[in-house]
């Protein structure tokens, strides 16, 4: 949690050392342009004129993960975590173009160990997210943008020692609140843009077992006992941060980032957490569709 | 600084306190166990008393009290006591629960309880199955069940474990060889168990109908008593080639686990004689876990019942008890297995 604070909060001293240098110049997009449909490279969703701005992300992540499943183990196993995770971003048509949407896909597995290291646990996740945003603010230095998540989750975490109890199915439907503040400053005569994005599930779904109940009773026997229940910040107070820095790189931008991806849950007597802590690295692509 | 961005950023000052206190007040977390002998203990003690699944009905069989079990073991762990001294004590008080799916494994040696089968006759030897069986050419071996028909034209199929599933293809082949026989002993004496599906796989050629063969809970908390609604466990036939003529299951005193819940599903169906001695009981369907030092351990979470709502735990008792006597293991006569195959000419 306090890398987590450290993460976030270390993006801040850079946004306002830069506060009040002027922005290099960088030529308008111009939207009345005959040009087609033909795609041209551009520097930041924030700057451009809000319409036909199409942004990717992509970045490796690595890192640490540390899971409790109580339904496995009293202990909590601790290590290594390696990630993908695919952003895409496009201003919409509507709201005069303060609407965007957003596209989120994180893949990450974990190699994890006992506080002994004589037991080890594998953990994986799949997630995808779709949402959008209305950027209540949408001026060339700052964007502050709010709005929602539909989220889908499947994983597991599988202990290697374990018999009947050797592992956890996650599978969960989720509606994250989502906020995203960014910011472009100039340093190094460079245009950089801070990023953070801040969702926090507000309801959802999710499967379990029961406090005692094996799978072998569930997917065999097909005895169900409140396996499906409903997910709230109370019974699943989770969050994922994501604070990335853009530096421009050629024709895209090169991005590192700290994600920190907190997924709890207690529900049935049974407690879980994992708490993911990535450094990212990857580069951020913007194109812009001018209209005709 | 203008004044909207001055109010904005207040704004996400704000907000990002409040996350950090939401946050940090949200926490899910472990009961921070050390690797301390004292820990080790109460981390034992714990995943028992929440997790164990037997503490009112063998309180009500032997008058097993946990808490006076806690206090009396307690006493004897220091965290100045080696590892060797620690595994005594808290073996020791695995076995106060007096079940074989109850596991304490160190590097060392594997705490283990066994008197529900060292107290009593093995009635059964390798030497005389041997003896029954012949040689490799004179039974067959398929999906790790061996078979045979007798010269009596009695068929014999023995199960030693349910370690792995049997093909439902196996089982039809070996129905066909063995359908022209005038009865059929399934032998599971000395099978310690295994998957719970192959013993239903097994029993499944017995049946032409769906039928329940007993029922199972789990818990639903940390509570003694905190149990589901027991459901029922069905039986639906094979789909292969089935079984319809008379049947003896064999058992003995180590016929435990997986293979006691095939003798219990198999005695809820008609034309089964069940033959031998008291099986050996586990009716607890296992879970594991580990303590902070690092051992791992194995414990009865859920329970399985017979179609009477009966407990299975401590056996099942056979409708006809024989025993071999010292004289026929002299003689080489496996006095269970010639009984069964007398008791199926008659019928």
């Amino acid at each position: 949690m306090r890398l987590l604070l450290l993460a976030f909060w270390a993006c801040l001293p850079l946004w306002l050392a830069a506060e009040n240098k002027d922005l290099p110049n960088i030529p308008e997009a111009n939207t009345a342009s005959p040009a087609a449909t033909t795609p041209q490279v551009a520097t930041s969703l924030e700057h451009l004129p809000l319409s036909g701005v199409v942004e990717r992300t992509y970045l490796l992540g690595m890192g640490k993960n540390h899971v409790y499943d109580s339904y496995l183990s009293p202990l909590d196993y601790a290590g290594s975590t390696l990630g993908f995770t695919r952003i895409g971003e496009r201003t919409m048509q509507r709201g005069q173009g303060r609407w965007s949407q957003i596209t989120y896909f994180d893949l990450n597995a974990s190699q994890l160990h006992n506080p002994v290291g004589n037991a080890t646990t594998w953990d994986g996740e799949l997630q995808f997210n779709y949402g959008q945003h209305y950027h209540l603010m949408a001026q060339p230095k700052w964007n502050v943008a709010l709005g929602g998540l539909l989220g889908a989750h499947l994983g597991g975490t599988y202990n290697t020692r374990n018999g009947n109890n050797p592992g956890q199915l996650r599978m969960a439907l989720d509606l994250a609140v989502s906020a995203v503040a960014a910011r472009q400053f100039a340093l190094w005569k460079k245009r950089w843009t801070w990023r953070t994005q801040c969702d926090i599930p507000v309801m959802g779904t999710f499967f379990t077992p029961n406090y005692g109940q094996s799978y072998y009773e569930i997917f065999i026997l097909g005895h169900a006992n409140r396996n499906i229940v409903f997910s709230h910040p109370f019974n699943a107070p989770s969050v994922r941060l994501l604070s990335t820095i853009s530096i421009p790189f050629g024709t895209s931008s090169l991005t590192l980032g700290y994600k920190a991806d907190i997924r709890q849950s207690t529900v049935h007597h049974l407690d879980r957490h994992a708490w993911h802590h990535t450094f990212l690295i990857g580069y951020t692509k913007t194109l812009q569709f001018l209209k005709r | 600084m203008t004044l909207l961005s001055a109010r904005i950023q207040r704004i996400v000052a704000y907000l990002c306190c409040g996350f950090t206190l939401l946050m940090s007040a949200s926490c899910v977390t472990s009961e921070g166990f050390t690797t301390a002998p004292r820990d080790d203990f109460e981390a034992l003690w714990r995943i028992f008393d929440r997790h164990y699944c037997f503490f009112d009905y063998k309180k009500q069989e032997y008058g097993l009290d946990w808490n006076e079990v806690h206090q009396r073991y307690a006493a004897q762990v220091s965290d100045s006591m080696s590892p060797q001294a620690l595994f005594q004590v808290l073996g020791k008080m695995c076995n106060e629960l007096r079940d074989g799916h109850v596991n304490l494994w160190s590097p060392q040696n594997t705490a283990r309880y066994t008197r529900w089968y060292e107290a009593y006759p093995v009635n059964f030897s390798d030497s005389l199955l041997r003896r029954a069986l012949g040689t490799a050419e004179e039974y067959r071996l398929a999906s790790g069940l061996q078979y045979k028909v007798f010269n009596d034209n009695v068929g014999y199929v023995r199960c030693a474990s349910f370690n792995n599933e049997i093909g439902a293809g196996n089982l039809h082949e070996i129905m066909r060889y063995l359908a022209t026989c005038d009865g059929l002993i399934v032998d599971v004496r000395s099978n310690s168990g295994g998957l719970l599906t192959a013993a239903q796989t097994l029993a499944s050629v017995f049946t032409n109908e769906t039928v329940t063969v007993g029922y199972i809970s789990h818990k639903t908390g940390p509570g003694h008593s905190d149990f589901s609604q027991p459901q029922p466990i069905i039986l639906k036939p094979g789909k292969g080639l089935r079984w319809q003529k008379p049947i003896v299951v064999l058992a003995n005193r180590r016929t435990y686990s997986a293979a006691n819940a095939f003798v219990m599903y198999m005695k809820a169906l008609p034309n089964v004689t069940f033959m031998g001695d008291h099986t050996g009981g586990g009716s607890g369907l296992p879970f594991s876990s580990e303590l902070p030092g690092g051992w791992s351990i194995r414990f009865s979470a859920s329970p399985i019942y017979n179609t009477k709502m009966e407990h299975t735990e401590f056996g099942i008792e056979p409708d006809i008890r024989v025993s071999i006597t010292r004289k026929d293991y002299q003689r080489g006569v496996d006095t269970i297995l010639e009984r069964a195959r007398a008791l199926l000419r008659k019928k």
